[in-house]
């Protein structure tokens, strides 16, 4: 028998005010396939949360709407500012809201032009096209010899009430020896809003935040339009993963990789 | 005013029995909305685990099978009132299709789908209540319809504050508000929601299920089509 134990706390800070606030704990033993939860409360969870979000609060930006989410004892803010969000940590969130402010999210169109995948985002789109196709044990396609992608996988679970499931705990995308040329015609990729991956159909979904767009490919067609990376990985403020309804944060790791546009 | 509620619930979620007690409370004070466990426990009815486990297994592979049965007490103020639900959501998928079925009878779809012979665009459809309702009752839907067909709110239940569902013309803001949990804020939601019935309805293909990516999957008088899914294909 295997148990499972959650307390988490969340907030919501509407322009510097709170707006909700929400207790939430339990307890899942598992026998066999069946799973067992109530809302047993850990009092030592607890209030390692309650320390947590003590520690968040100072840094909430009074002119954003800020989630702020502990589990266990960890900590992550999602801090959005004109409608663009990120998810960071007490230690980063003032360099991260930083680049918040920085970037002004223009709508582009999708086009043929090359991409640059600045900040880390580029982890993004490999979390999609390689660690989900991982989670749900799909067999690779051909990705660049130069490439290399950490995700370790293990049963996680959302919620006390929810299943576990083979989930992402880190993606961390580095390189070796990769080709690098930096396009005088290019988009770069600051931002990332969202994406997918649908096993049905092998494609790939990307939203794009700054600037705006969306693109759609195939696992092959993302493998073939990469065309080369440099310098270490960054860390890419926030990757706020779903699948079957349970939300988990990954962390998420990539140097600067240049990609085909996808049109 | 604090809203609480106590529930139990067995669900069946792709092959694991799931079974989950709990009891929360929620209020506002000064617009700020607060949500918490309570420990306290009352009588609550069985959950039907042996109907759950005979559905999920008698509907067979999918690429997801979740079946629940879930009975609650809601409180607000003075209001006390229970609530029963039974849900099937299944996903069949024949590639490039996934269909979702959220009704028992998974096995007219399955064949049906089985006999799809492709896409193809049908000017109207007839979408039977079951699966109209849900698309109708998110604001964004009933308002996109709302220009093309009449629709109403049937009475029928409680809202997230206890105040009965009454029946009601699908116009301007909604007067009930939907609580799916003790832990989220309730919304203006419209509930219930159906076409006002009028005219004469035409022969058109029948929706038997949606299909993800904004589809329908219809049968045409015995041949089966995967089709877009339009607000102004409504009769």
């Amino acid at each position: 028998m295997t148990t499972f134990a959650l307390a988490q706390i969340d907030e919501l800070w509407l322009q510097g005010t709170l707006a909700e606030r929400r207790l939430l704990h339990g307890r899942a033993e598992e026998r066999g396939n069946e799973i067992i939860a109530s809302d047993e409360r850990d009092d030592a969870l607890v209030t390692a949360c309650e320390a947590a979000v003590e520690r968040m609060r100072p840094f909430i930006p009074p002119d954003a709407r800020v989630r702020l989410v502990s589990r266990n004892g960890d900590a992550a803010m999602t801090v959005e500012i004109n409608g663009i969000s990120i998810v960071t940590t007490p230690e980063f969130v003032e360099s991260d809201v930083r680049l918040l402010r920085s970037v002004r999210p223009v709508t582009r169109h999708p086009s043929p032009v090359p991409l640059v995948w600045l900040n880390g985002s580029a982890a993004v789109l490999l979390h999609e096209a390689i660690g989900h196709p991982r989670e749900l044990n799909i067999a690779d396609v051909a990705w660049p010899e130069w490439l290399r992608v950490d995700c370790p996988i293990e049963l996680r679970r959302a919620s006390f009430s929810d299943v576990p499931l083979r989930r992402m705990t880190r993606v961390v995308v580095s390189q070796v020896n990769a080709p690098f040329a930096l396009p005088d015609d290019r988009i770069d990729v600051q931002l990332v809003r969202g994406g997918a991956y649908d096993p049905l159909t092998d494609v790939v979904t990307i939203d794009v935040a700054v600037p705006r767009f969306t693109f759609r490919a195939t696992r092959a067609e993302v493998a073939a339009a990469l065309l080369g990376a440099m310098g270490e990985p960054v860390r890419y403020p926030g990757v706020v993963c779903s699948r079957e309804g349970q939300e988990l944060v990954v962390g998420s790791y990539a140097p600067v990789i240049v990609t085909r546009g996808f049109a | 005013m604090i809203y609480r509620k106590w529930g139990r619930v067995v669900r069946w979620e792709n092959g694991t029995l799931v079974r989950v007690e709990e009891a929360g409370e929620a209020r506002e004070e000064n617009g700020v909305f607060f949500a918490q466990p309570i420990a306290e426990r009352v009588a609550l009815p069985e959950v039907d685990a042996g109907w759950v486990i005979e559905t999920a297994r008698a509907i067979g592979e999918a690429e997801r099978v979740i079946v629940t049965h879930g009975v609650a007490l809601h409180e607000y103020g003075d209001v006390r009132w229970p609530e029963e639900t039974r849900r099937v959501h299944v996903a069949l998928i024949r590639k490039p299709w996934r269909v979702l079925v959220d009704d028992v009878d998974v096995a007219t779809v399955r064949n049906a789908l089985a006999r799809c012979e492709g896409e193809r665009d049908f000017e109207h459809l007839l979408v039977p209540a079951h699966i109209a309702s849900p698309l109708l009752e998110c604001g964004g839907h009933a308002a996109a319809v709302g220009a093309s067909a009449r629709l109403e709110q049937l009475a029928g239940g409680r809202d997230g504050y206890g105040r009965p569902i009454e029946r009601h013309r699908v116009d301007g803001e909604p007067p009930n508000f939907y609580r799916p949990s003790y832990r989220v804020r309730p919304v203006r939601r419209w509930m219930n929601v159906r076409a006002i019935p009028s005219g004469t309805v035409q022969a058109a293909p029948k929706v038997l299920a949606l299909v993800d990516g904004g589809k329908a999957l219809v049968d045409d008088g015995g041949r089966v089509f995967v089709t877009p899914l339009r607000p102004d294909m409504l009769l």
